[in-house]
């Protein structure tokens, strides 16, 4: 009978394959969880809207787990912004798309306007909640305000804390459009809430 | 490269981000958890998948051999014609006179029954 130390050692590469499969998905799950509130509040201040927000963030994981989730765990947060940003994006063009087509029917039934019988699906800013109240609504403004390449570059490069590398690979462009976007999104910010103390 | 200066503004503006992050109701987390358990289920072993394949396999293998029996040809049931004796229906048959007697095949096989009996 062999000793339990060499029936330890029979390689079995399926299970050795499968077990580093379950840690890599735990890998994943991990860094997932670690970025996921922050994915659905930069995809509030996108769509303003929970639902939208919440379907964004779970095609992000989806796109991000299919497309990148066997790279290796130290490439996975510029990959990750990019596949949410990628999709808020498509967000944006969807909506646009879309406000076409109403403002066609508008143009077309004089009498009836159907974009005012439409409720706003709007919802109050991300920040609207917190106690801090007067300084959260106006930073929620102010985010709102930017146009969506300078508020992408702020959430990214300052708070979530990726370098410039980094967010431009996010944000698929080149690095000194990342400075400028970010540059600009700093002045427009400043301006508006240097105020609040 | 960089860092840009952090201003007062700047570094209470990141603090309520960070804040509203935290500030998730559960609903939230717990849909959160669902995509991100979804998600994940893509990147897990796949062994459900083999099974899958095997009884996709054996039912395919079942279905072949059944239709296969099912295309075979089978044997006729025995009829009054094979009850009947087939040298004498012939030899009726031949016969013109009785030629509109052999169309009455019940009664040939009756008429057999009989003549069995009374030889037995």
């Amino acid at each position: 009978m062999l000793p339990a130390s060499c029936l330890m050692a029979i390689p079995d590469e399926r299970m050795s394959d499968d077990a580093r499969r379950i840690e890599d998905s735990r890998a994943i799950e991990r860094f997932l969880r670690a970025v996921e509130r922050r994915a659905l509040r930069m995809a509030e201040f996108a769509t303003r809207q929970r639902e939208d927000a919440i379907d964004l963030v779970q095609d992000a994981m989806f796109g991000f787990v299919r497309s990148y989730g066997t790279r290796d765990a130290g490439e996975w947060p510029p990959l990750f912004w990019r596949v949410l940003d990628s999709r808020i994006h498509d967000w944006h063009r969807r909506q646009r798309v879309r406000s076409r087509w109403f403002a066609w029917l508008d143009r077309d039934n004089d009498g009836d306007d159907p974009i005012a019988a439409v409720p706003d699906a709007r919802e109050p800013g991300p920040l609207a909640r917190l106690a801090d109240g007067e300084a959260a609504i106006a930073l929620d403004a102010a985010l709102e305000a930017l146009p969506l390449r300078q508020r992408q570059a702020f959430l990214l490069r300052m708070w979530e804390g990726l370098d410039v590398a980094a967010t431009a690979t996010a944000m698929r462009c080149s690095e000194g459009s990342v400075k400028t976007h970010l540059s600009r999104a700093l002045a427009n910010l400043r301006n508006r809430l240097e105020a609040h103390r | 490269m960089t860092t840009p200066p952090r201003e007062p503004w700047l570094d209470r503006s990141l603090a309520l981000l960070d804040r509203s992050a935290e500030a998730l109701d559960a609903a939230t987390l717990s849909r959160l958890n669902r995509a991100r358990q979804a998600a994940l289920a893509q990147a897990r072993p796949r062994h459900w998948h083999i099974g899958a394949a095997l009884a996709a396999a054996t039912a395919l293998a079942l279905a072949i051999g059944l239709v296969g029996r099912g295309l075979a040809p089978v044997p006729a049931p025995p009829t009054a014609h094979a009850v009947s004796d087939g040298g004498a229906l012939n030899a009726l048959a031949d016969d013109d006179d009785s030629l509109e007697l052999s169309e009455d095949l019940d009664f040939y096989a009756w008429f057999d029954a009989q003549q069995h009996d009374v030889d037995g």
